[in-house]
Parts: C-alpha cells; sequence; structure tokens
C-alpha cells in the first residue's frame, strides 16, 4: 500500500476541474463573435520507472491536462476568407448599381419621358407657332431635358464621390485592424514561448483577418504555425510584427501603401474603387454620348428654321458633357425656330423638329439611346442581384461549416459539464476509499483482539 | 455534423428576417399596384413598357392636331357652304336680271344686293380660324378690295398636322385657284361685270356670259368642297384607329407594369403564412434545450 491513489485520484480530480473551467469559458463565450470552442488536452500518464513496492507491470500514474486547444480548421478559413471577400465585393457592387439606377430617374419619369415631353412640345407648337403658351411648353420641356440628363450626370458622379468617401471610413477601421494583428502576432509569439494559453488572441486575430478579407480582399498566410501574414493584391501588408499602413488618393481613387505604391484591393473595397468607378465611368460615358447626340441633332435641325422674328435659328442646347448640358446662353422663347418659311404663323418646322422623334442614328433613335442606357443598368442591377443572392447562399453555407468546427454547442458543453461533473464525483469517491483503506492501515493494524 | 448554438440563432433570425422581408415585398406590391417602379423589376418589361408609354403620348398629341385639324375644316366647310349659298343668289339674281320684263328700277336694286353679295364674300373668304387665314395661307388676309378690283393677297403657304407616326397632311388650301385668279378671271370680275352689264341693261351678256362663268367657279368651289370632306374623313378614319390604339396602348402598359392584385393577394396570404410558420417553428426550435432536463 501506498500513497499512489492519493496521487492519482487527485490528477482526475485537478483535470475535471480544469475542464469544467473550459465548459464554462465556452459556455461564457456561446455569443462572443469569432470565439473557438476550447477543449482540454488530457493524456493519462505512465509510471516512470517500476514501482519498489508493487514491482513489474505498474498501473498507471493518473492523467495529466497537457494543454488548452482551440477548434480551428485553417483550410475552412481560407475557403471563409475568400467568399467573405466575393460577396463584400458582390454586395458593394450591388448598391453601387442600384444608387446609379436611381440617378437616372424614376422608371416612368426618366430621360426617355423628357424627350417624349420635348417632342410632344414642339407637335403642339407646330399647332399654333404664335402661340406664347406653347413657346413656354416647349422651352419648359428643353428645360426639364436638360434638368433631367444634368442631373443623372450629376447624381452618377456623385455615387461614386460617395463611394470613394465610403472607402476612406472603411480603410481607417481597417488600418486600425492591420496593426491591430501585427501587434497580436508578437504578443502571441511572446506568450507561447512562455506556453501561456494564448487562445483568446488567435480568436481574436483570426476576426480581424475576416474583417480585412471581407473589406480588402486580404489573403492570409500562416508562418510556423503562428505568424499571421498579411497580403492584399499581392503586396504584404503585414509580415511578423511589421506592417504597413494603407490610404486612397489620386482621381480615379486609388490604394496606395506607405511606400507609394499602388495596389488593387478586391472586396469592398475593390468593389468601391475599382468597379464603381468603372460601371459610373462607363455610365457617364454612356450619358455624355447622348447628351452631344441630342445636342448636335436638335441644334442642326433647330438651325434650318425661322424663329418668331423671322430670324434663322439658333443653338437650343449647349453641352460640353452631360454634366452641364443646358439651354444656350440667352435663349429664350421667342427663338425657338417654329417657322420653316420665317412667317410667324407658320408652324411647319415645329413639325419637323418634333419629327427627329422618329429619325435614327447609327444607335437608334434618341428615344431608344435613352431608354439603352437605363436598361443596361437595370440589367447590370438585375445580374449583381442574383449574384449577390447566389453568394449569400454559398457563405451562408461555408460559415455553418465553418461553425460546425469551431462553434460552441450549448448541448455539448451541457453533456460533458454532466460528464466531468461525473469523473470529478468520482475522482474525489476514489480519494475517499483510498483514505478509508490508509485509515485501516495505519489506525487498526496490529488492534486485531484488543 | 455539430451545430454551433450560434449558427442556430443566427439561421433563426435569418429565416424570420427573409419571411419577413418576402411579406413586406408582397404588402409593397398591393400597396403601390405596381410591379415595376425600377427599370431592374423586370428590365425587359421596363423596355418595352416606357417604349409604349412613349407611343401613347405620341398618340395623345396626334390626336390633339387631327382634332384641330378637323375643327380647322369644318370652319373651310362651313364658309364654303355659305358661298354656294350667295352664289346661287346670285345666279338667281343675274337670271331675273336677264329677262326683258324686268324694269330699270328692279335690275339697279338687283345689281346692289350683288354688290352686297360681292362685299360679303371677300369678309368670308378672308375668315381665320385660331388666328390663321382659312383660304389665304400664311398671309392674314386672303383678298384685298382695290381699285383695279378685288385681288388674291395670300399665299400658298401650307399648314400642315402631323396627325400619325408618317402622316403629315396639309389642313388649308388658297382660294386662287377656286376663285379663278389663275384662270385671268375672278369670282369677283364676274361680279363686277354683272353689275357694270345691269347698268347697260345688258341681257344676252348676262343671260350667256357671265351665268356660264358663274357656273364654273361654283364646279369649281364644289370639287373644294369635295377635297375638305376627303381630308377630314381621312383624319377622322385616322382619329378612329388612335382612340382604338390608344386603349390597347394602355392596357399593354398596364399589363406589364401592373400587378396583379388577384396574384398579389394570394403572394401576400403565403407570404404571411410563411412569415408566421418561421415565427413559430424558431420559438419551438428554442424553447428546446438539454437545461430544460437538468
Amino acid at each position: 500500500m501506498s500513497f499512489d491513489g492519493l496521487h492519482i485520484s487527485r490528477s482526475g480530480v485537478a483535470a475535471s476541474q480544469r475542464a469544467l473551467d473550459v465548459i464554462g469559458h465556452n459556455i461564457a463565450n456561446v455569443s462572443t463573435p469569432g470565439h473557438s470552442r476550447q477543449r482540454v488536452d488530457q493524456v493519462s500518464t505512465e509510471r516512470l520507472g517500476p514501482s519498489l513496492l508493487i514491482g513489474p507491470g505498474a498501473n498507471g500514474a493518473g492523467v495529466a491536462v497537457t494543454g488548452v486547444s482551440r477548434a480551428r480548421d485553417v483550410v475552412l478559413d481560407a475557403s471563409v476568407r475568400s467568399e467573405l471577400a466575393n460577396s463584400g465585393s458582390v454586395e458593394i457592387a450591388l448598391q453601387t448599381l442600384s444608387e446609379i439606377e436611381r440617378a437616372l430617374g424614376p422608371h416612368s419619369d426618366g430621360l426617355a419621358e423628357a424627350l417624349t415631353a420635348f417632342w410632344n412640345g414642339w407637335e403642339e407648337l407646330s399647332l399654333d407657332a404664335e402661340s406664347a403658351t406653347s413657346r413656354d411648353l416647349v422651352l419648359d420641356a428643353s428645360e426639364a431635358l436638360s434638368r433631367a440628363l444634368r442631373g443623372a450626370a450629376q447624381e452618377v458622379e456623385g455615387v461614386q464621390a460617395a463611394n470613394v468617401a465610403t472607402a476612406g471610413r472603411r480603410l481607417e477601421e481597417q488600418n486600425t485592424a492591420i496593426a491591430e494583428i501585427a501587434r497580436l502576432n508578437g504578443e502571441i509569439r511572446a506568450q507561447d514561448a512562455t506556453g501561456d494559453n494564448t487562445n483568446g488572441l488567435k480568436d481574436e486575430r483570426d476576426r480581424l483577418a475576416d474583417g480585412l478579407a471581407a473589406s480588402l480582399g486580404a489573403t492570409v498566410h500562416m508562418v510556423d504555425g503562428e505568424m499571421m501574414n498579411l497580403s492584399i493584391g499581392g503586396f504584404d501588408v503585414i509580415r511578423g510584427t511589421n506592417h504597413s499602413s494603407l490610404s486612397i488618393s489620386g482621381d480615379p481613387a486609388t490604394l496606395q501603401t506607405d511606400n507609394g505604391s499602388t495596389i488593387s484591393p478586391g472586396g469592398e473595397l475593390g468593389a468601391l474603387l475599382i468597379e464603381g468607378n468603372a460601371a459610373t465611368s462607363q455610365v457617364l460615358a454612356e450619358l455624355d454620348t447622348l447628351a452631344a447626340e441630342i445636342r448636335d441633332v436638335v441644334n442642326t435641325q433647330h438651325q434650318l428654321g425661322f424663329d418668331l422674328n423671322g430670324a434663322a435659328g439658333g443653338d437650343i442646347f449647349s453641352a460640353t458633357s452631360a454634366a452641364d448640358f443646358g439651354l444656350a446662353t440667352g435663349f429664350s422663347a421667342d427663338l425657338l425656330a417654329a417657322s420653316s418659311t420665317g412667317s410667324a404663323v407658320d408652324g411647319n418646322h415645329a413639325l419637323d423638329m418634333a419629327g427627329l422623334r422618329g429619325q435614327s442614328g447609327a444607335s437608334g433613335t434618341l428615344n431608344e439611346q435613352a431608354r439603352s442606357v437605363v436598361g443596361r443598368v437595370g440589367s447590370a442591377v438585375l445580374t449583381a442581384q442574383t449574384r449577390a443572392d447566389a453568394n449569400a447562399g454559398v457563405l451562408a453555407t461555408l460559415e455553418a461549416s465553418r461553425g460546425a468546427v469551431s462553434g460552441v454547442n450549448l448541448d455539448e458543453e451541457l453533456t460533458m459539464l454532466l460528464q466531468y461533473q461525473r469523473s470529478y464525483e468520482a475522482s474525489a469517491r476514489v480519494m475517499t476509499s483510498v483514505d478509508q483503506m490508509l485509515d485501516v492501515l495505519i489506525n487498526r493494524t496490529g488492534l486485531v483482539g484488543r | 455534423m455539430r451545430v454551433s448554438t450560434q449558427h442556430v440563432w443566427q439561421s433563426t433570425l435569418e429565416s424570420v428576417n427573409n419571411a419577413g422581408v418576402q411579406q413586406t415585398k408582397a404588402r409593397d406590391l398591393i400597396v403601390s399596384g405596381r410591379r415595376i417602379n425600377r427599370a431592374s423589376d423586370d428590365p425587359a418589361a421596363a423596355d418595352r413598357a416606357s417604349q409604349l408609354r412613349a407611343s401613347a403620348q405620341a398618340i395623345e398629341q396626334y390626336e390633339r392636331a387631327g382634332n384641330d385639324a378637323v375643327a380647322f375644316m369644318n370652319a373651310q366647310d362651313r364658309s364654303l357652304q355659305t358661298v354656294l349659298d350667295r352664289l346661287a343668289r346670285v345666279e338667281e339674281l343675274t337670271i331675273a336680271m336677264a329677262t326683258d320684263t324686268m324694269t330699270a328700277e328692279s335690275r339697279d336694286m338687283a345689281a346692289f344686293e350683288v354688290a352686297e353679295i360681292r362685299a360679303e364674300m371677300i369678309a368670308i373668304m378672308n375668315e381665320t380660324h385660331g388666328g390663321k387665314s382659312l383660304f389665304g395661307g400664311f398671309q392674314a388676309t386672303a383678298l384685298t378690295d382695290g381699285p383695279g378690283g378685288v385681288t388674291f393677297t395670300g399665299d400658298s403657304g401650307q399648314i400642315l398636322r402631323r396627325v400619325a407616326d408618317n402622316q403629315v397632311i396639309q389642313v388649308n388650301f388658297d382660294a386662287q385657284e377656286m376663285l379663278g385668279f389663275t384662270s385671268g378671271k375672278s369670282l369677283f370680275d364676274v361680279f363686277d361685270d354683272i353689275i357694270v352689264d345691269a347698268g347697260a341693261a345688258d341681257m344676252t351678256a348676262l343671260g350667256g356670259a357671265r351665268l356660264q362663268e358663274l357656273e364654273t367657279v361654283r364646279e369649281s368651289i364644289i370639287g373644294s368642297l369635295g377635297l375638305v370632306g376627303t381630308r377630314t374623313s381621312r383624319i377622322e378614319a385616322t382619329l378612329g384607329d388612335h382612340a382604338d390604339s390608344s386603349v390597347s396602348l394602355q392596357a399593354s402598359v398596364s399589363d406589364l407594369e401592373d400587378a396583379d392584385l388577384v396574384e398579389a393577394s394570394i403572394a401576400m396570404s403565403e407570404a404571411s403564412l410563411a412569415y408566421e410558420a418561421a415565427l413559430a417553428a424558431s420559438a419551438q426550435i428554442n424553447r428546446i434545450s438539454l437545461l430544460n432536463y437538468l
């Protein structure tokens, strides 16, 4: 008989206690973002040499806790992050396109409708070329058309300006995250060296990396299993404990590192800066083409007529781009060239002006061109919507898989709580039994027959 | 597969949220009554609707032009009817003046009446509609009475109306040819001659050449009346077509853009049911936990 039994049960009690603490920690963090469930790693210990008392074939020496590990799958992490980048980019692209669509005006009152009102105004003026009311009607319609074009172009420009501003705000947060990861890298290395538990720090680092993946399309490379290196668009933003800070500058705005090189991010910022710029530039170019075409077609025809005073018609519209599309300087209702002969009664040129509605250029009538600008954006929104929905599904599946590995399940924890509670009780019971046996040995030996 | 508790809560939240979104969409559809509010709701249909609406608006404008043209030509028609009426009276007077039984006094009175009708006819031919001369082209007056007789002072300005996409119709015509100004002797020259002949009691001329000349102009005016009638009925036919297509265009736009209320109501009920089911299921699932049994 030795005191071994007491030590063995003591190790059991201690391990159960430790396990209960970890379970408590998991339950406490059931809703903490980024928390990975933790488990006590325990092994049964063997006696180092043969026991003098028991001899060969010695039994084990109890249980030892070798550490606390966290459940994490790096492959899943990589897939989730790549999908986070995708879905961040797709969501923002959808937002940008929807805003562009809104900028182009309501469906039943947009550019094409303004053009139709303009043609109808001329048609009305042809009924009575001298009527001040009809002339004002055409002038109002011209102004409304200018406003619609100018407003659309300015709002589309505004969409990209807002995108760049949003990108700036997001980048501020992400710069903080980048610095924090570099700091955590150092701390994790230092604490790992002393054998401290770094699970919490690693969870935090992984959570920040998720954010960077979504915002900037950052990819993670683990070095030696403990250092997290991070690259964006092929540029190493974090290398061990060193990191660079990013900024946005230039027109069109681009993402730059602190040594001045330009990098192209993915994720939300990629969509905000690169795709947003491409989408708005394309729509602006289409609006500019439309503006130039309206200006040329209308002005050219208008010059063939004569105004209320019998003078040859001038320009109605002046524009260098859609954003400054407007009436020619000093244009007034009297200058509308409704007459094709110079006679004030004659409204036949107004008919010719209205007839432009059916005149087909290289890319169709003006109305068709206006409609196709809106139509293309509408289709793009729909495609982006479909992509976003599909992506959200993929991301949800991946996150569920990651949750299956790393997430805390309360029922599971509660079951283990019971398990360790019982094992604690049992170890304590063993201790009592050993104690009673020792009691017999120490206090009762040799007292037979007293 | 393990299911993390956080995932259970999140997916619960998501499914309830999705059901809520569906319900809101269905409700919006009913409240707004419109299936297409933005081009992206259905790009092809939105484009088609926009195109059809433009056609409908153009047709509305053509209808205005057509109605204006019809009104103008009705005014011409009325004027020409009056002219014919007066011309008949002049013929009647001329025939009476050509008889031997008429006294010189009566003949003078008849000639006086012809002179009055002559003045009235000038006024009729100078009538305007909506500020535009009925028979004088772009000029304010078609006829001017001067020392050398009545002259045509209008021009050949054409008043045009677009009554359909590719249909531009001239609504006026000038009276120059109709009244004989182009053939040397105008109706008013005939009137002047009648008055002169009446003074000279030239019964042969009155009963012969003058009546003949009046008849020629009368036929020419009837010809013009026919032209006005043809044009009017052509425009009215087009207007009838417009009324039909206007209705069918509006129906098509409505088909494309408006929500099918029956369908939307059913969708709304379905969405509400799904929402309720999601809520009930969540409440049920989240009530069960191992904690209940420990």
